[in-house]
């Protein structure tokens, strides 16, 4: 564990000690802050919708930081060279990739961290439900452990950085447009697509205040999948 | 000799391309060894399997008896590596970066820090341990990388083209600490500058088109590579001299020196010394000198991939 934890420290100081991922935090807390300012300020909506509203979009910006921050994972230490390191350790492949992984989960945490002001002025302007607002944060952990997930994935699979980044950013969105398939589809297809739909069926709940144990098994399952195919990628490597 | 590193029948293939084949040799604990060949040879093949980077496509390989299909993590323990680009996180700093390499390879934390200022004392850096690294020329970023690959003290040390990229004063530099290297540990050393090799190499490996053309020291290659040349001090003109040397003998340089002295460096190929003494004795000729030349391991390296050697591994124990 000391092994994953330390190369978690190191993805964590390495997405600080550069300007990438200040650019990163800096976005999202734009984003954050706009979409706060266009769609509750001024509005006569009750807290608990504007507490709604900022998970939906919080939700979204946290995936678009986890694709961000996890393109550079694999890709940029193979482009750079420094994987080499990693490899000829004694450290495991699935110490490797679980250590990246809660290094750039990590960092992603920090960027929904940022944002905490938001639901503080709630607190401090508002009536702010306790419930929801745990209830929220622990649906956006969720789905950012999904997402980091399946971008490195894509990192430790892609050539290069750019293309982790645009096949992240396609799996990604593809695991909330599963709910568009469902629709199309007929049973028990739709079932199966619904089920697997990260916004719709799992997040969705969580931003008005109600925890899913359906979820709270999903996410994992579909975490340790993706952690699962990077090792496999990794001991690939080392084949071919 | 107790081998350290032994690899049997060693290959591996990238598809349809052949990275090494069927490469046998063992090392002793202590050598330093020169991996030498042509681009493509499988040099870095080589180390990289060694490193426990790759795995083979086929036959074994064993870091002190120990398999990457027994224990791969326990092997890569006990080696140390330096790619020809060092592995280095350009973002930290020296210090900080042996640090977490340290502790990578299993350096106790407590005693990370003397770790680090021995090591950096070692590899000429430790004025340098609070800079960024990559600020570092690239002498010393290869030396921070030499620092990476001992700190955690292991049996095997691999390096892969250290001189490369460097300027001549680098090189010297480089060149003295690859072979205060060797002693405790078996260093392997892959390089285009064949000079590196016959400087600060015990023994070479040479490899070309992923097969073992020979093992052992230069001297032991120079006749496996089926010349050895010698020079004779002789009572005659050079020309003269050269009229009479047997079949297999063949002059390569020649020089009067004066009062019907001259000398002759000649390549044997077939001829053995005692022909040209008997040669030229027969002829009437006194020799005054006749002695061995160090074989120049450029030639002998040309005459190996060429084809004009003999059989891979001979000259040294190879193979279990």
């Amino acid at each position: 564990m000391s092994t994953v934890l330390l190369i978690a420290r190191r993805e964590l100081r390495a997405a600080f000690a550069g300007l990438y991922g200040w650019a990163i935090l800096a976005l999202v807390l734009m984003l954050d802050g706009l979409f706060f300012n266009a769609w509750t300020l001024g509005s006569q909506r009750p807290s608990s919708e504007v507490l709604s509203l900022f998970f939906y979009t919080n939700f979204g910006v946290t995936m678009a930081a986890a694709v961000f921050v996890t393109m550079r994972s694999f890709a940029a230490e193979r482009e750079q060279r420094t994987l080499v390191l990693l490899l000829t350790s004694p450290a495991g492949d699935w110490q490797v990739v679980l250590g990246k992984y809660l290094g750039a989960l990590g960092f992603v945490l920090c960027t929904v961290a940022a944002a905490v002001y938001i639901p503080v002025m709630v607190w401090l302007k508002g009536n702010l439900e306790w419930g929801q607002a745990a209830a929220g944060y622990l649906g956006i952990a969720l789905a950012a452990a999904v997402c980091t997930a399946i971008g490195i994935f894509c990192s430790a699979t892609a050539p290069n950085q750019l293309a982790a980044g645009v096949a992240g950013g396609f799996l990604v969105t593809l695991q909330v447009l599963f709910w568009l398939l469902s629709g199309i589809s007929e049973p028990p297809l739709d079932g199966v697509f619904a089920a697997m739909d990260l916004y719709r069926e799992h997040f969705e709940p969580f931003q008005d205040g109600a925890v899913h144990l359906k979820t709270l098994v999903y996410a994992p399952t579909v975490s340790f999948l993706f952690l699962l195919l990077s090792v496999r990628v990794l001991q690939a490597r080392r084949w071919r | 000799m107790t081998a350290i590193v032994r690899t049997d029948r060693l290959s591996k293939s990238y598809g349809a391309v052949t990275g090494l084949a069927g490469v046998s040799f063992a090392c002793g604990a202590g050598e330093v060894v020169g991996v030498l060949g042509l681009n493509g040879a499988g040099k870095s093949t080589l180390l990289r399997i060694l490193a426990g980077e790759l795995l083979p496509s086929g036959g074994s390989v064993s870091i002190g008896g120990v398999e990457p299909g027994d224990d791969a993590r326990a092997m890569r323990s006990r080696v140390g590596y330096l790619p020809e680009e060092p592995p280095l996180y350009r973002e930290m700093r020296v210090r900080d970066y042996l640090g977490f390499v340290g502790a990578l390879n299993g350096v106790a934390r407590r005693e990370l820090p003397d770790r680090v200022a021995v090591v950096a004392e070692r590899v000429h850096i430790d004025g340098h341990l609070d800079r960024v690294v990559g600020e570092l020329s690239m002498g010393y970023r290869k030396r921070v990388g030499i620092a990476q690959a001992i700190l955690h003290e292991p049996d095997v040390v691999l390096l892969d083209e250290p001189v490369s990229s460097l300027d001549p004063a680098e090189i010297v530099g480089m060149r003295e600490l690859v072979r205060s290297l060797g002693g405790r540990r078996t260093v392997f050393t892959s390089s285009h500058h064949l000079r590196e090799v016959h400087e600060t190499c015990d023994s070479i490996l040479v490899l070309h088109e992923g097969e073992l053309l020979a093992h052992g020291t230069q001297e032991e290659l120079g006749v496996l590579a089926g010349r050895e040349r010698i020079e004779v001090e002789v009572r005659a003109t050079a020309a003269e001299a050269a009229g009479r040397l047997p079949a297999g003998a063949q002059a390569v340089h020649s020089a009067d020196l004066g009062g019907g002295v001259s000398t002759l460096t000649l390549d044997l190929r077939g001829a053995e010394r005692e022909d040209v003494a008997a040669a030229l004795v027969g002829a009437g000729f006194g020799i005054r000198r006749l002695e061995p030349v160090r074989s120049d391991l450029e030639r002998v390296f040309l005459d190996l991939v060429r084809g004009d050697g003999g059989a891979a591994g001979a000259g040294r124990e190879n193979g279990p």
